[in-house]
């Protein structure tokens, strides 16, 4: 029996009230229940108005159709009459903002500065109204797509990326130097024409920016309506500074510069700087552009728009030297198991961690390195490590700084996990060729460590291995070469290294797939001793065509990885079977599914999501109690291929999942889905019944 | 949407993290209370936890797939305490110097108004969370009525809040206020609009995404007994 104490009973459900709850007297299971669904369809939505509703309503404007919604109006395509061109028209239904009533006054002051820039990078503004129920914006129309398009149809490549971020740049300089800011720089505003810019040969698209400082418009409002539905209260904070997500009223340019630098991030690695990120390229150059134009304090960013301008155009001229880097990174993701670690959000994560370029590598007398300082942002400021006292990366070429956060972040972990005391470092000399993923491993068997991590290039190693506590014990197994020091109260060991005892030295990495071994190769790295070395073979032939006579070789090696110990190994053998093997291999896939490391799960779900194979969504289904928002997410995904699977979500007989079918059918549902729906729509469980209807309504509205 | 944190390693993360642990230390002190602890053992234990949460030896091992605070603070917890820190190790190190200023005073009092034993530690900590929520959402809407001086307009409406069923008919809560009753209305939706923003946004501090803002209420709507 419970011993609850009570202040009363809910008027609204009968219930008692719970004494402990601190809810001023409210009950707390009704108080939940009202916000339930506040963020989707329970908001009111506006309907773009139709082309015929528009007729005769703005003065001089034959709207043709509807090309656009977002967060603040509606964009129609429309012919001006006057001078029989076409053109976009911006709408903003003045009931969106009925509640603000400096609204109109605030849209005609931005749309005359909006008006004043005239640039070839700035879609340009001619005019602006407002009738009885609209205010709008008469824009010049952008035959092309918007950079999220692109993005979606196609990776940007970095010459791409370089040649856009410049043009943006442009955009930025001159609009601010006029004092006006962007406030809303991401992929849907920056428009690319069809048309290409420069001379023959240019690789990009010429840029137009949109929508220069509305987005002050939708600031207060923005709260209380939703034009697309899926608009959630919050926008999307992704491209915004951490100064302008706590004070909107009081950004200044330095905001649309980290904007900038998300956008660039992005296009360099298809993903967004959320939590503890790793650097978006291997080229050194740009990396250190982003991470500056990402730094959370507005003052540690370049000083103007000009600047990144410039920085990008020079980084674009020269090309990276960097395998070693990319190799090393590599090296230590895998020998560390989580060298690289996101962070969730909400431990805060307005910046990268290390986003300044701080030099780690710091010489063996913990004097700095004589820095690339001339051309390095963190110039003029210390260079040390934040908060460990060592400094193990003696040999590290300056350039090797953009890894420096990944580095750093991990050396510092290993410190705080284990203590110096019980981190031991091993130098191994006179290696032939790349033994960093050879040595972690057989360094921690041979020590029983549990976190090994590579540095150093060339002939030379630095392995830093811990927890060990027995320097002169493992001195004494090492068994890759001579040992030629052992310093047990500096923890040091040096080895010189014995070509006869370590693994063949491998032949060059076939990588481009037109290399007529290509396959043959990349198939024989697959089953090599260099885990790295495996990893990258998986990931070249994952993205490559998999019509090919060695198909059936591959599709087995890839499997036998997807068992491999090391979970990066497991991950990348997932993605390329769905790609080589099809539904053939979803047994591997549902296995994969139920992974002990999360992240091979999720890539399992969408591998097998990008089937868009009914049997692959039932494979997801029936893994759906393992992790269900990834498997809901991928059958979502899906369409209507999942429908079926979906149907077989709702006889579970645990709630959650059952809700997670609803939702499911809520995205993919048709006709076919009614009966189920309906059967769960007289569900007990009240989340399940809201989610139900919910679900019906959005098919039959279908 | 997301914590007004600067990035990790900044002096600005460390305050966020150790504010979301302020305002959640209740339901962490009365799971521990109910694995069978004394008040001075939990409120040690908590301390601790806390202590090692903001050493940030658990923050490595979280990915992203773990976006919830809620969740995340919850395997955090658990891990900690198959660690068996129990009381002595809390004492050796953490105890006495707290990192974290935790009004533990009336927390005994409050637990024993927690439900009887029946209810596992895990659903104590779920429903205590969905009141923290709760209580914390009302606070911040109270003050922002109190802020432009309507608190007694708060005071009169917030009964809206869970719905109409037994609340004062619009007519004579106009009559009460000397209002018209289309502008009862019309206070009552704004307060209700106000009152889920606070919430969401109550929320979102804690979620990785935005999608998961409703995920979550539900979830915690569900941890209420709904």
């Amino acid at each position: 029996m419970t011993t609850m104490l009570t202040v009363g009973t809910c008027s609204q459900c009968g219930q008692a009230v719970p004494g402990d709850a601190r809810t001023l007297g409210l009950c707390p299971r009704c108080l939940m229940r009202s916000a339930l669904g506040s963020g989707g369809i329970d908001r009111r939505e506006l309907e773009p108005p139709g082309v015929e509703e528009l007729a005769g309503v703005l003065p001089g404007l034959e709207v043709i159709e509807l090309i656009g919604r977002g967060g603040m109006g509606f964009v129609y395509k429309a012919r001006q009459r006057s001078l029989d061109r076409l053109v976009a028209v911006k709408l903003f239904p003045r009931d969106a903002y009925a509640g603000d009533p400096t609204f109109a006054e605030r849209f005609a002051q931005e749309a005359r500065v909006l008006a004043s820039l005239n640039h070839p990078n700035i879609v340009a503004a001619h005019e602006f109204g407002e009738s009885e129920r609209y205010c709008y914006l008469v824009m010049e129309l952008v035959e092309g797509r918007s950079l999220r398009e692109w993005t979606q149809a196609a990776a940007v490549t970095p010459a791409e990326s370089v040649a856009i971020a410049r043009q943006v740049c442009e955009a930025l300089a001159y609009a601010h130097a006029r004092g006006v800011i962007h406030r809303d720089i991401k992929p849907e505003n920056i428009l690319l024409e069809n048309r290409r810019v420069g001379a023959a040969g240019e690789v990009a698209p010429r840029v137009r920016v949109a929508d220069f400082g509305l987005a002050k418009l939708a600031q207060r409002k923005v709260n209380e309506f939703s034009m697309t539905g899926s608009d959630r209260l919050m926008g999307t904070p992704d491209y915004m500074a951490p100064e302008q997500r706590d004070r909107p009223g009081e950004v200044d340019a330095r905001a649309d510069l980290y904007a900038l630098g998300v956008v660039l991030y992005e296009m360099l690695s298809g993903r967004l700087p959320l939590g503890r990120f790793a650097p978006p390229t291997a080229d050194g150059r740009l990396n250190r552009i982003v991470l500056r134009c990402l730094e959370a304090e507005p003052g540690r960013r370049f000083a103007s728009a000009a600047e990144v301008g410039r920085e990008v155009e020079r980084a674009g001229a020269r090309r990276p030297v960097v395998a070693w880097a990319i190799a090393a990174a590599a090296a230590v993701a895998i020998a560390g198991g989580a060298a690289m670690i996101v962070l969730p959000r909400w431990l805060g994560s307005n910046g990268p961690v290390g986003s300044t370029p701080t030099n780690v590598w710091i010489g063996p007398t913990t004097k700095p390195m004589p820095a690339t300082a001339a051309t390095t942002p963190s110039a003029g400021r210390p260079m040390a490590v934040r908060d460990v006292s060592s400094a193990p990366f003696a040999m590290a070429p300056p350039w090797a700084n953009q890894f420096a956060p990944t580095i750093e972040d991990f050396h510092t972990r290993m410190v705080r996990e284990y203590g110096e005391e019980r981190i031991v470092r091993v130098t191994v000399d006179e290696l032939h060729g790349d033994y960093r993923s050879f040595l972690s491993q057989r360094l921690r068997e041979l020590s029983g460590a549990s976190a090994a991590m590579s540095s150093g290039s060339g002939p030379s190693v630095l392995l830093q291995l811990a927890p060990v506590r027995d320097v002169e014990g493992l001195a004494g197994r090492i068994d890759f070469g001579t040992v030629t020091s052992v310093d047990a109260i500096k923890r040091e060991i040096v080895v010189r290294a014995d070509a006869a005892k370590l693994p063949p030295p491998l032949p060059p990495a076939v990588k481009t797939p037109n290399d007529p071994n290509f396959y043959a190769r990349n198939l024989a790295d697959l089953a090599v001793w260099d885990k790295a070395r495996q990893a990258e073979a998986l990931e070249r032939l994952a993205k490559a065509e998999p019509t090919q006579p060695l198909r059936e070789p591959i599709v087995a090696e890839m499997k036998r990885l997807a068992a491999d110990p090391t979970a990066s190994l497991r991950r990348a053998a997932v993605t390329g079977l769905a790609r080589w093997g099809g539904v053939g291999t979803l047994d591997v896939l549902s296995g994969a599914m139920r992974d002990d490391d999360a992240s091979v799960r999720r890539t399992a779900f969408e591998a097998a999501a990008s089937l868009k194979d009914a049997r692959a969504a039932k494979a997801i289904a029936g893994a759906m109690e393992r992790d269900r928002s990834a498997a809901g997410a991928a059958l979502r995904r899906m369409g209507a291929v999942a429908e079926e699977a979906a149907i077989g979500l709702l006889d579970s007989s645990d709630m959650w999942v059952r809700l997670e079918g609803v939702r499911v059918l809520e995205e993919v549902g048709t006709s076919r889905s009614l009966p189920a729906l309906q059967k769960a729509a007289r569900s007990t469980d009240g989340l399940v019944k809201m989610g139900a209807e919910r679900a019906i309504k959005a098919v039959e509205s279908r | 949407m997301v914590l007004t944190a600067a990035h990790r390693s900044s002096p600005g993360s460390a305050d966020a993290l150790a504010e979301l642990c302020r305002t959640y230390w209740y339901p962490i002190y009365a799971f521990v209370r109910r694995q069978g602890r004394s008040h001075e053992a939990a409120q040690d234990l908590t301390q601790e936890f806390f202590a090692r949460m903001l050493e940030k030896r658990y923050i490595d091992e979280v990915g992203p797939e773990k976006g919830r605070f809620r969740t995340f603070l919850m395997v955090c917890l658990k891990r900690f305490l198959a660690n068996e820190w129990d009381k002595a190790q809390a004492q050796k190190r953490g105890g006495g110097k707290a990192v974290l200023s935790i009004d533990f005073e009336d927390a005994d009092g409050r637990y024993v108004l927690e439900p009887g034993h029946e209810v596992t530690a895990q659903r104590i900590f779920e429903r205590r969370w969905a009141l923290t929520v709760l209580e914390r959402s009302l606070a911040s809407l109270a003050a922002e009525f109190e802020r432009s001086g309507k608190s007694a307009l708060f005071e009169a409406l917030k009964v809206y809040l869970v719905g109409e069923v037994g609340a004062p008919p619009y007519e004579e809560m106009a009559k009460r206020l000397g209002m018209s009753e289309g502008a009862v209305k019309v206070a009552v939706h704004r307060l209700r609009e106000k009152y889920r923003a606070a919430l969401r946004a109550q929320i979102a501090a804690t979620v990785e995404r935005e999608e998961d803002v409703d995920r979550e209420i539900e979830e915690l709507f569900s941890a209420l007994g709904g």
